[in-house]
């Protein structure tokens, strides 16, 4: 079994069937098609290289799913720390103003459900501090509960809760600053 | 305090609460704490689009074909990334 042609069929049989979920993750993240298709086919060259040496009790899935949110973190990461401090303090500072005008949130509502396209909230989301994103990515889209994206993303569940409020805020001024004032 | 109302609404909206005490403790600031209303219906909002219209995409037949055929130890992509 250490021949890696022979490996072939047995890693497709177990590793294949993740290629959606590692896909759209990658496709979220990184926001941009080329880029996702290279992190899918970087996660699975470094997997099936490593698959010989895989300790058998460990979930395939979720050992693919790991491999590629260490590869994004290393290869894609660009934002730094200061930088996503003041686009959410820019954020919340709106956000505040918004709440003080009691806004009409049913007709904002009705607005972004009719016009807002897909491109438009991928593109916002990729404007998101890389953090944010990826609890927003974990929670909303690939429905992970708060244990599993704490344990997912390593860090505390306070922090999971944090970063998805800012995330949400973030998506909320965005969305308002078009839609919220017609 | 206000920030850990902020938390527990934001765990209510992602279905998070599983004590019935706490569930209606947070329906009871949601009703009456204007504020926290608004925190509520921007986050049940937003939570909500980011579901509906960023659904999981199917992967292009295309980009399967590529990596199932490139997963190949002799082939050019594995020279590329461990041996180039």
């Amino acid at each position: 079994m250490n021949n890696k042609v022979e490996l072939h069929p047995e890693f497709e049989k177990k590793a294949f069937p993740s290629m959606e979920v590692l896909y759209n993750f990658a496709l979220r993240m990184t926001s941009d098609k080329k880029d996702a298709v290279k992190l899918l086919k970087e996660t699975y060259a470094k997997a099936f290289w490593f698959f010989p040496h895989l300790d058998e009790r460990i979930s395939v899935p979720d050992w693919l799913f790991r491999i590629i949110r260490n590869t994004f973190i290393s290869d894609y990461t660009k934002k730094n720390e200061e930088e996503s401090k003041i686009k959410y303090e820019e954020a919340e500072k709106f956000y505040l103003q918004i709440k003080s005008s009691n806004p009409d949130l049913n007709k904002f509502e009705t607005e972004i459900n009719s016009k807002l396209t897909e491109d438009k909230l991928s593109e916002i989301l990729s404007n998101l501090p890389d953090d944010l994103r990826l609890v927003i990515v974990l929670c909303d889209i690939h429905k992970m509960n708060y244990e599993e994206t704490a344990d997912f993303v390593d860090v505390p569940l306070g922090t999971v809760i944090s970063r998805l409020i800012k995330a949400r805020k973030i998506i909320f001024t965005e969305l308002y600053k078009i839609y919220g004032k017609r | 305090m206000e920030k850990d109302n902020t938390k527990l609404i934001t765990s209510f909206v992602d279905g998070e609460l599983k004590d019935q005490s706490e569930i209606d403790y947070t329906k009871n600031l949601i009703d009456n704490e204007k504020d926290l209303s608004f925190d509520y219906s921007t986050q049940a909002i937003i939570k909500s689009i980011v579901s509906e219209k960023l659904k999981m995409q199917p992967v292009p037949d295309k980009i399967k074909d590529k990596i199932a055929g490139k997963i190949n130890p002799s082939g050019k992509f594995f020279h590329h990334f461990f041996r180039g």
